[in-house]
């Protein structure tokens, strides 16, 4: 097995790291430490994080070889990082210990007790592991560090000043598992929050419209959408029977408080098919099949199908699968809810987002542009991201946000609507996103959204935004960190 | 979900604070720790399927005697793999000695795994290539003459 260290015979303090995360100075690091990566270093922001640890280990070592101070180690080390981070460290000397971001971007929990000390990326997974309280495990706030000493104390410890809290609203919408106590209420929420869109868009018509799901991540949402609808539903019977007076016998308020909303399990995620033929015609047939629906649930020509998923990124499953698997139940229309707002922008703090041309609400943005006859920003913009990267100045603003500026949120959805929509489908379809407000005043613990809003919370995000831009422009399918 | 998007990885750390013998005595088994650290993992695995990897540290290890071991894996069901491999060898240890089970200092002795201070991580393969060699823990150690890795 190859040793990440060369100087293997070199007598220095061994150390173990592994992380949730990603940075965005890289190479940085490598220059401040005078390393040239090599190809496997490259790859791995992890390689930059160990040496830099590693060496301010090494000096504490040698300043106090008895007892290396891991707390100044540290506060010294974790500043030099632009990106979001949790990362767990044990040394050879003993010592654990488990850091966060100073914005809070990537999660962190721990919990403690007389027999163990425990950290990890979700609650809900320490709650079960140990079966304790929803209070008993704590979150490791932003910029501190849990350092556990070789007798088993252990400390909280702020190793980095923190900064505007912006913990990853992804987490809450998608990532982490929908059994956590918080997270579930969250999610209801997301899907709630839709529901006045909802009526609107279905003109109030319950009684011809069916709601369902994209399996299984959006079921939580859905929950909450329920909730909504129903809600709207009892004040409507509410409202009729108040107005019946006496007018009124027991079949007749039997049929009335009787109406339910429909629900139904329409879609079905199904084994991924393989393309065991790669010609396209057969490979769009097989593409299709990795959603299937349940039959007879839908009055062709009647009822409206509302489908709530939690995220539409570049679209692909929805115009490839989903649509057109629905479209055989020949509803009068499509209805689809994201319980994400648009996803405009890459992510470089570990979600794997990181190509403009992946995202569908980018490309939507762009089609508008062309549409008006304007793409000549798209070249304009391009320019002025070269002219700052000349001068090393492309981490100082996000320029990519104002391809979005001239377009309401609505028209972009309606164009992603028409790019999702496979030709001579017959009939129409709609998208409604979750608003960016709607989103922060369910998941108000985790207001990170620059993959929304485009409002990095390092210096380091504009400068990947822009070169993800540029990367675009020059046709290259390459991250842009 | 209908776009998969992918994720950075899970964390899991546990740090025991009692010898092997209170676990024993307490829980009926020295292995009580390693059992949580692959719940704490595979109630985790949401946030990663390509890969996992598990650093353990000794604590009070006499001089000479190695006292970091790690082990990755990027096979499909990762988690299970790398239990799988502490499991045989606490089988093939107990095979001929099944009372070894009963001794703590024995079995931390014999136990590659069996440390008081554990590291596992669960990875997507986004950045790297996805084999074995970008999987978490990464190490750093001071010598190759006690070659205790995998």
């Amino acid at each position: 097995m190859p040793s990440l260290s060369k100087k293997a015979y070199y007598d220095y303090p061994d150390l173990a790291l592994a992380g949730n995360f990603n940075l965005v100075n890289t190479e940085e690091l490598f220059a401040k430490l005078g390393i040239e990566p090599g190809p496997f270093q490259k790859q791995s922001d992890l390689a930059a994080m160990m040496e830099i640890v590693h060496k301010h280990l090494v000096d504490a070592d040698e300043a106090s070889p008895a007892k290396p101070d891991i707390k100044n180690v540290l506060k010294e080390v974790i500043p030099q990082f632009d990106g979001g981070f949790t990362v767990g460290g044990v040394t050879g000397d003993g010592v654990g210990f488990v850091f966060r971001d100073p914005h809070g971007i990537r999660p962190c929990y721990y919990y403690v007790d007389d027999d163990v000390i425990v950290a990890a990326s979700e609650r809900a997974a320490i709650r079960t592991t140990f079966n304790v309280g929803e209070n008993e495990v704590k979150e490791l706030m932003p910029g501190n560090a849990l350092i556990v000493h070789e007798d088993g104390s252990f400390e909280i410890e702020a190793v980095v000043g923190p900064k505007e809290r912006k913990a990853c609203s992804f987490e809450r919408i998608y990532f982490s598992r929908g059994s956590d106590e918080k997270i579930y209420k969250e999610r209801k929420a997301l899907g709630f929050n839709l529901s006045e869109q909802v009526l609107n868009a279905i003109d109030f018509d319950l009684k011809n419209t069916i709601f369902s799901y994209i399996p299984n991540t959006a079921e939580v949402a859905f929950l909450g959408l329920q909730k909504g609808m129903q809600m709207y539903l009892n004040k409507i019977k509410t409202e009729r029977i108040l107005s019946w007076g006496k007018d009124y016998d027991e079949e007749k308020l039997e049929e009335m408080i009787s109406r339910r909303i429909r629900v139904g399990k329409i879609a079905i995620k199904d084994v991924k098919m393989r393309t065991f033929i790669t010609e396209d015609a057969s490979r769009n047939e097989m593409v299709q099949h990795v959603y299937d629906i349940t039959y007879g649930t839908v009055r062709p020509g009647i009822d409206t199908i509302v489908i709530i998923d939690d995220s539409i990124v570049r679209g692909t499953t929805l115009k490839q699968s989903i649509i057109k698997m629905l479209a055989r139940l020949q509803p009068k229309k499509i209805l689809i809810l994201s319980s994400a707002p648009q996803i405009r922008y890459p992510d470089c703090y570990g979600i794997d987002m990181s190509k403009m041309g992946d995202f569908i609400a980018f490309n939507a943005a762009v089609e508008i542009l062309k549409d008006r006859g304007q793409e000549n920003l798209l070249h304009e913009l391009w320019q002025q991201c070269k002219d700052l990267k000349a001068q090393n100045l492309l981490h100082t603003e996000n320029l990519v946000q104002k391809i979005y500026k001239s377009s309401t949120s609505t028209e972009i959805a309606n164009k992603i609507a028409e790019m999702i929509t496979p030709k001579d489908l017959g009939l129409p379809v709609q998208v409604i996103f979750q608003s960016i407000e709607d989103l922060h005043k369910a998941c108000p613990n985790n207001l990170g959204d620059w993959y929304f809003t485009g409002n990095y919370p390092t210096p380091g995000g504009n400068r990947v935004v822009n070169q993800a831009f540029m990367n675009y422009m020059e046709g290259k399918n390459e991250r842009g960190y | 979900m209908s776009d998969a998007i992918k994720h950075e990885c899970g964390l899991a750390f546990i740090r025991l604070r009692k010898s092997f013998s209170h676990y024993l005595k307490e829980y009926g088994t020295v292995m009580w720790g390693l059992n949580k650290l692959y719940l704490l993992m595979e109630k985790q695995h949401n946030r990663g399927q390509d890969g996992a990897g598990i650093a353990a540290i000794k604590l009070n290890v006499e001089p000479g005697h190695p006292f970091m071991h790690r082990i990755r894996s990027a096979q499909p069901q990762a988690i299970g793999a790398l239990f799988q491999n502490i499991a045989e060898e606490v089988n093939e240890l107990t095979k001929y000695n099944p009372e070894i089970v009963n001794h703590p200092g024995l079995m931390k002795g014999h136990v590659k795994f069996l440390g008081e201070l554990l590291l596992g991580h669960l990875r997507y393969g986004t950045q790297g290539k996805n084999n074995a060699e970008f999987c978490h823990p990464f190490l750093k150690r001071h010598t190759m003459t006690t070659p205790t890795w995998r």
